[in-house]
């Protein structure tokens, strides 16, 4: 692949590569990636890189260019040999490789990949990406007002300090989980079936650390998470939080469940609800020790609580055993690949946008899901009993 | 108090139980073991009027009242189907003893009069979190800028070993490649996985800068691997492998001829699949091999490694995996049968009788302490100066690319080349029998090898 240089020369470049795809008829696609819609509270620099570094799969298409474009921006042109965009080959595992960065934003945060790329279709759509590169001309804004510097180990540790003293009560957020379908599996309209409980850390980091972005590393960002599920099981277990909870929802390291954080939170947790307590692991924490997962997994399917794979798409599944592993469920982005579904494993559809996801969503096979379109009337959900269960060996 | 306490028992032992949770036989014990046991045994204390008492050794003894009610609930075998079940594999190791004191006084006994010996705690993953554990590595890394790259690293080379009486003594050994390591601070990283992982990526840029410079320059952290036809590996994270300095590596290795694999944590793997995905095909593209590493035997059993391309998958060696005849060895060898054992190499394998295991379950690649210290004794045979140092000297050496840590070797140059065969492998043995590597054990029979 050509890699063209930044800014104003690619921009000339790609004008005049138009131009002439335009004189020669030959058919070629476009990829416009619009850097200036990622977040910029989640360190765009660093996943302006990913982006690059996911477009430049498309390297070994045929006639493959690269350009850096102002504000950010990149195009990729490449010969067009008829590729869907959901196939397997370069553009394919190029959006796989945005979906997944997409995926690790913050829920809320994230455009879809649809507002972060264009595809057009030379010669015939080249008059609409001239048009874009027209306005793209000029003296091009300075990126509002420059990017967050990423979190470093020094910033973090002066953050781990703060957090151990400032009130984040008010940074904790709920969020709904609805259940789709009856136990048997038939459809029935959304119901409430949990609260999901976190930090909005975007805001964490506004108010404690504005000039960083906690997110543009992902280790730091994961270490963070580990100091925020102390005080998350602080705050769930104070007074008369639990109080009329008919399911909860929490993110946490598998370090923290083997915490004493979370056995007070275990005491204070009646036997009854534990059976809607879900609880929410990464694959990458779970693999990270793998002797300590199982003992955490023991000890909390034990006791009752339902244990939940985070980011669990058909690449995950595809190379995890969710079922051998000891998970109830699994959670999926409607923005990801639908996973297949081993059996006894409930699936959660996040990212609800349109109440045609919601069909989408039924049709994945899910039971529960998530996001801003669900009609659901939050009536509190059936208290399950506790289940018994058997340890995985 | 708990020897007052059994006395009590014992002398009134009649509708009396003793349940010990033997922690101090865990093969691999944690601190979170007993920190989570702990509450399970007071809530069944709880229930038949009892207490826990712990043992000087991690041990916890429950002495409590035999339950008078038929309530399935209060009865010992639901304690003891309840820690079974927490502790899994564990569990089936004969380390939860009952006895009803009325009846079976003697074992209680027998258990008391043992000495309590504590096993060292292994280091977990992450106990507490804490700021100062942060702001260590922070000035950690802040220091490290100032110390060469080859004074961070350490070197490593992975041996195949061939088995069979029909293959020569001389030949039943050969190298595979070399692993440069960053040898990361081992407080605050060696705790917490996600700052190892951070502290690893920030290496990176300069371990890609100084290879491809010790590359185009013949330098010799590689040159002795390069003639030989060694190959190189190395540990990056996925983002380095996108980067330009990468690139330059590439060509680097290229135009030196070089031999190179990558090595990736499954950790980093699962935390970006698709990032990975498009990693191995910048590897592949490279010529380079792709390595996956950190399988643990507990995450066997649900990481379908297999699937991912891998050119070799690096197993680490526990204690796990030794399994009675049974049902979980036969899960074992059909989680490694699954990962291919043409792809396996057993890496941290740091005694006989890890490279025993390896060799009783068909895996020919082999990585740790054990083998350094074959390969130690093999270069001392061949080392006209070997009569000034210790083998664990040699190993120690052997062990450092830098030459910080090679102080006090006559012949460094020694230490960088690939093992040979030795003209005989009783001289190994006998070299190996003499030394003072810890651990060591009496090598594996020469049929094994």
């Amino acid at each position: 692949m050509v890699n063209m240089p930044a800014a104003a020369d690619g921009l000339e470049a790609l004008g005049l590569l138009l131009r002439q795809a335009a004189v020669a008829g030959v058919r070629r696609r476009a990829l416009l990636l619009h850097a200036e819609r990622l977040p910029r509270a989640v360190g765009r620099q660093y996943h302006l890189r990913l982006a690059r570094a996911a477009l430049t799969g498309l390297a070994h298409a045929d006639r493959a260019q690269l350009f850096d474009l102002p504000r950010g921006r990149l195009a990729v042109v490449w010969r067009d040999r008829g590729e869907a965009l959901n196939a397997g080959g370069e553009l394919g595992r190029a959006m796989q490789s945005l979906k997944r960065l997409l995926a690790d934003i913050p829920d809320g945060q994230a455009p879809m990949l649809g507002e972060l790329i264009s595809i057009y279709e030379l010669p015939d759509q080249a008059a609409w990406l001239q048009d874009v590169l027209g306005d793209l001309g000029g003296d091009p804004p300075a990126v509002a007002q420059g990017p967050l510097a990423p979190l470093d180990t020094s910033v973090l540790a002066r953050l781990e300090l703060s957090l151990a003293q400032a009130d984040l009560a008010a940074f904790a957020r709920w969020r709904p989980v609805y259940r789709l379908s009856a136990p048997g599996g038939a459809p029935m309209p959304p119901v409430l079936a949990w609260e999901e409980r976190y930090f909005a850390i975007a805001d964490v980091g506004a108010s404690l650390c504005p000039s960083h972005a906690l997110a543009a590393d992902m280790w730091l960002h994961l270490r963070l998470t580990r100091t925020l599920d102390r005080r998350m099981l602080a705050l769930i277990g104070g007074i008369g939080e639990l109080n009329g909870i008919g399911g909860l929802g929490l993110q946490m390291n598998v370090a923290s469940l083997l915490s004493h954080g979370f056995l007070r939170l275990d005491e204070k947790i009646p036997a009854a609800l534990r059976g809607s307590v879900v609880l929410s692991l990464q694959a990458a924490d779970v693999l990270a020790d793998g002797a300590a997962f199982a003992f955490a997994r023991n000890f909390v399917r034990g006791r009752g609580y339902r244990l939940m794979l985070a980011g669990a798409g058909a690449a995950l599944l595809a190379v995890m055993d969710v079922a051998a592993a000891g998970f109830d469920i699994v959670q999926n982005s409607l923005r990801d690949a639908p996973p297949r579904l081993p059996p006894g494993v409930q699936l959660v559809v996040t990212g609800i946008e349109h109440q045609n996801d919601l069909e989408h969503a039924r049709a994945l096979g899910a039971t529960y899901v998530s996001g801003p379109a669900v009609p659901a009337r939050p009536s509190p959900p059936p208290m399950e009993p506790a289940p018994v269960r058997h340890a995985v060996a | 108090m708990l020897l007052d306490a059994a006395r009590r028992a014992l002398a009134a032992p009649r509708g009396r139980l003793a349940i010990v949770l033997h922690l101090s036989r865990l093969r691999a014990p944690r601190a979170y073991h007993g920190r989570i046991a702990r509450p399970v045994l007071d809530q069944a204390a709880a229930r038949l009027a009892g207490t826990v008492y712990p043992r000087s050794n991690g041990d916890l003894l429950l002495l409590c009242q035999e339950p008078t009610s038929g309530d399935a609930s209060l009865q010992p075998a639901a304690l003891v189907q309840e820690l079974a079940l927490l502790f899994g594999a564990e569990g089936d190791l004969g380390f939860i003893s009952l006895w009803h004191l009325g009846t079976e006084a003697a074992g209680f006994r027998a258990y008391l009069e043992e000495p309590a010996f504590a096993p060292p705690i292994l280091p977990a993953a992450a106990e507490e979190v804490t700021p100062a554990q942060t702001a260590a590595m922070a000035e950690w890394l802040k220091s490290s800028q100032r110390i060469p790259v080859p004074d961070l690293l350490g070197q490593q080379t992975a041996v195949e070993l061939h088995a069979g009486r029909d293959v020569p003594i001389g030949s039943r050994l050969s190298p595979l490649f070399r692993e440069f390591v960053m040898h990361l601070p081992g407080g605050a990283a060696g705790m917490d996985p996600w700052l190892e992982r951070h502290v690893a990526a920030a290496l990176d840029e300069r371990l890609l800068a100084h290879l491809q410079h010790d590359l185009e320059e013949g330098g010799r952290l590689t040159r002795a691997s390069v003639h030989a036809g060694l190959a190189i590996h190395i540990n990056l994270a996925l983002p380095s492998i996108a980067s330009p300095a990468f690139g330059r590596l590439t060509q680097a290795a290229r135009a030196a001829g070089a031999r190179l694999g990558v090595e990736i944590s499954i950790v980093e793997a699962f935390a970006d699949l698709s990032m990975l995905d498009y990693a191995a095909g910048l590897l592949r593209h490279a010529g380079f091999a792709f390595v996956l590493e950190g399988l643990d035997e507990a995450s066997m059993g649900f990481a379908r490694l297999g699937s991912l391309g891998a050119d070799l998958i690096k197993l680490d060696w526990s204690q796990g995996l030794v399994q009675p005849p049974g049902p979980r060895r036969r899960t074992v060898e059909g989680h490694l049968q699954a990962l291919g054992l043409d792809r396996v190499l057993l890496q941290q394998a740091d005694t006989a009788d890890a490279v025993g295991w390896g060799q009783a379950n068909g895996i020919n690649r082999y990585q740790g302490a054990f083998l350094d210290s074959v390969q130690g004794a093999t270069r001392m045979f061949h080392c006209h100066t070997a009569s000034l140092c210790s083998l664990k000297q040699c190993v120690a050496r052997g062990a450092a690319a830098g030459t910080q840590g090679r102080t006090g070797c006559s012949n460094p140059a020694l230490l960088d080349l690939p093992p040979e065969a030795p003209p005989g492998a009783d001289s190994v043995r006998g070299a190996l029998a003499s030394a003072a590597v810890a651990p060591m054990r009496v090598p594996a029979p020469a049929h094994r090898w």
